[in-house]
């Protein structure tokens, strides 16, 4: 059954509702295009930054409760030595109730390997310390430890300074953090 | 057949959602950054904050600086016009308040971020 409203489009039509259709699809593509890319950004963004913040935090919780930086110590695995890229300490072990055991100690040290900073923390049998080695991050650029008197029994100060650099596509994203860090039971 | 009819309701309403889920898509995306940019910011403030309170509380009572402001090389990071804050007030007699500040405002946040961390100090005692 024809009516004479069936008619068809006319060209003018057609070509509109192309180039709107082309317009939209443009915009939309440009729109998921722009997402994945800030997506990308941000989730690197915030992962590096995450990870130079998990580093300072780290760092802070081993250094303050620290009784001393060793020059060097020998731990079950390697020998580890003090240097402004590596930290060496010495922690009063603590029980489960947190208070401080007499003249047992704990041992850290926060070394890195070409992008990666990582914690060795080895405890005594009586600490409620967890031992291992932990990655702290994997996108590190610089890790400087400098500390306040060359005697390493003498240092009560360390100044820990840490540049984490990712890239995504063409930008690299850079973290820069430093922190001055006192040892509260030397 | 009527010929020039216009639009209908119904095409007005679809063309108008269409139109606002791409802008709302698209701010979402921008003020996403924002939000990201101003959380790592606020890392590195709180890092600044602490390194100077820990230094205040080293430096114990006697050694409490008189100024209303204070250095640390990562200020400028955050932002070219971020500004530190310094409040020493007495909280009794052997006592006093420290309050560290750190004041910056992100490119494209309509008001500016604050870091802030307070302590006590007193004039015996404490950590060394």
């Amino acid at each position: 059954m024809t009516h004479s409203t069936s008619r068809g489009f006319t060209l003018v039509e057609t070509l509109v509702v192309a180039g709107l259709g082309a317009g939209m699809l443009v915009t939309i593509a440009f729109l998921v295009l722009q997402f994945n890319n800030s997506l990308a950004y941000e989730q690197t963004a915030s992962q590096s930054s995450g990870s130079a913040s998990g580093v300072m935090r780290e760092v802070e919780s081993l250094v303050v409760p620290a009784s001393d930086v060793l020059q060097t110590h020998t731990f079950a695995s390697a020998t580890y030595t003090s240097t402004t890229t590596s930290l060496v300490l010495q922690i009063p072990s603590v029980d489960s109730s947190g208070a401080v055991i007499a003249n047992t100690y704990d041992y850290a040290a926060f070394y890195a390997t070409s992008t990666s900073v990582y914690r060795l923390l080895e405890v005594n049998a009586a600490s409620k310390r967890t031992a291992g080695t932990k990655l702290l991050s994997s996108s590190m650029r610089t890790l400087t430890f400098s500390y306040d008197n060359t005697d390493f029994t003498k240092v009560t100060t360390i100044t820990v300074d840490l540049q984490t650099q990712a890239q995504v596509k063409q930008a690299v994203l850079s973290d820069h953090r430093r922190e001055k860090i006192r040892l509260r039971n030397f | 057949m009527r010929p020039s009819r216009g639009f209908s309701l119904i095409e007005v309403i679809v063309s108008i959602f269409i139109m606002s889920v791409m802008l709302i898509l698209f701010q979402a995306v921008t003020r996403s950054s924002v939000l990201v940019r101003t959380s790592k910011n606020q890392g590195v403030a709180l890092a600044i904050a602490r390194t100077e309170i820990e230094s205040l509380r080293a430096g114990g009572y006697a050694a409490l600086p008189a100024s209303t402001t204070f250095y640390d090389s990562l200020v400028s990071t955050l932002s070219s016009s971020a500004t530190t804050t310094l409040s020493i007030s007495s909280f009794n007699a052997k006592t006093k308040q420290v309050v560290v500040g750190v004041v910056w405002k992100d490119s494209g946040a309509t008001a500016s971020s604050t870091v802030s961390l307070a302590t006590l100090i007193t004039q015996t005692g404490g950590l060394p």
